[in-house]
């Protein structure tokens, strides 16, 4: 359950991120809000997360995911082009997290 | 000056990391208090650091140098158990997302505030005056 929390965090880690950037400088208010309501969930999970999964595993893996997602969004919608050397570092965090959570 | 806010707000995150698991989701108040407090402060830190570092290499270093500091504080604080395994797969994270951050910064088309480089999906738009100052890069 809290690995699933875990992940749930570093997803929205992603959505505050890309929410924050498409705010302007807080100066659009739908992206402003979804970036606060998103920053509360994001840390509230990862909190609760860290109720049973070890505080430096949990931190790396929360921003690895959230690292993955806005790269990956990033790519397919165009705003960053995509690069071998990027899939490979993605593939390189999602097999580490995936490691992580087998020996954990 | 850059570098040494940079260095700050990395150590910070660290603090707020530690102090968001000491919290006991967030039913401890002092660890609470220090956790939004060292949050904001590395977050503004970053901010900072970002007009005269360039933006991939200041986010690379506060993401990778904040989770090592992280987990060295879980280790030697926590009681966190960590054999070979482990520090191989928190050290393969720790390097991806640091090169991630590093080759994003070198493509991102323009520079962006905040820790969010390369996620301006779409934004391509947006007036100037979004763009902070650049040193260099």
């Amino acid at each position: 359950m809290e690995w699933i929390v875990l992940v749930c965090s570093g997803v929205l880690e992603a959505v505050w991120a890309t929410a924050l950037a498409a705010s302007h400088n807080f100066r659009r208010l739908w992206p402003s809000v979804l970036f606060v309501a998103a920053l509360a969930a994001s840390m509230a999970g990862l909190a609760f997360a860290m109720t049973a999964i070890p505080v430096g595993t949990a931190y790396a893996v929360w921003v690895g995911i959230g690292a993955v997602l806005t790269a990956a969004v990033a790519m397919v919608t165009g705003a960053e082009k995509a690069s071998l050397i990027k899939v490979v570092l993605l593939a390189g965090i999602i097999g580490c997290v995936v490691g992580l959570k087998a020996v954990g | 000056m850059y570098w040494a806010v940079l260095l700050a707000s990395a150590v910070l995150e660290a603090v707020w990391a530690t102090a968001l698991g000491l919290s006991q989701g967030f039913t401890e108040p002092v660890p609470t208090v220090v956790f939004a407090a060292a949050g904001v402060l590395s977050m503004v830190g970053l901010g900072y650091a970002m007009r005269g570092v360039p933006l991939g290499t200041a986010y690379a270093v506060w993401t990778a140098l904040g989770a090592v500091l992280t987990v060295a504080a879980g280790v030697l604080l926590g009681g966190e158990q960590v054999g070979p395994a482990k520090i191989l797969f928190l050290a393969g994270i720790v390097v991806c997302v640091a090169g991630l951050k590093l080759v994003e910064g070198r493509s991102a088309p323009r520079p962006d505030a905040g820790p969010d480089a390369g996620t301006d999906a779409g934004q391509a738009t947006s007036d100037p005056a979004d763009a902070p100052p650049r040193t260099s890069g």
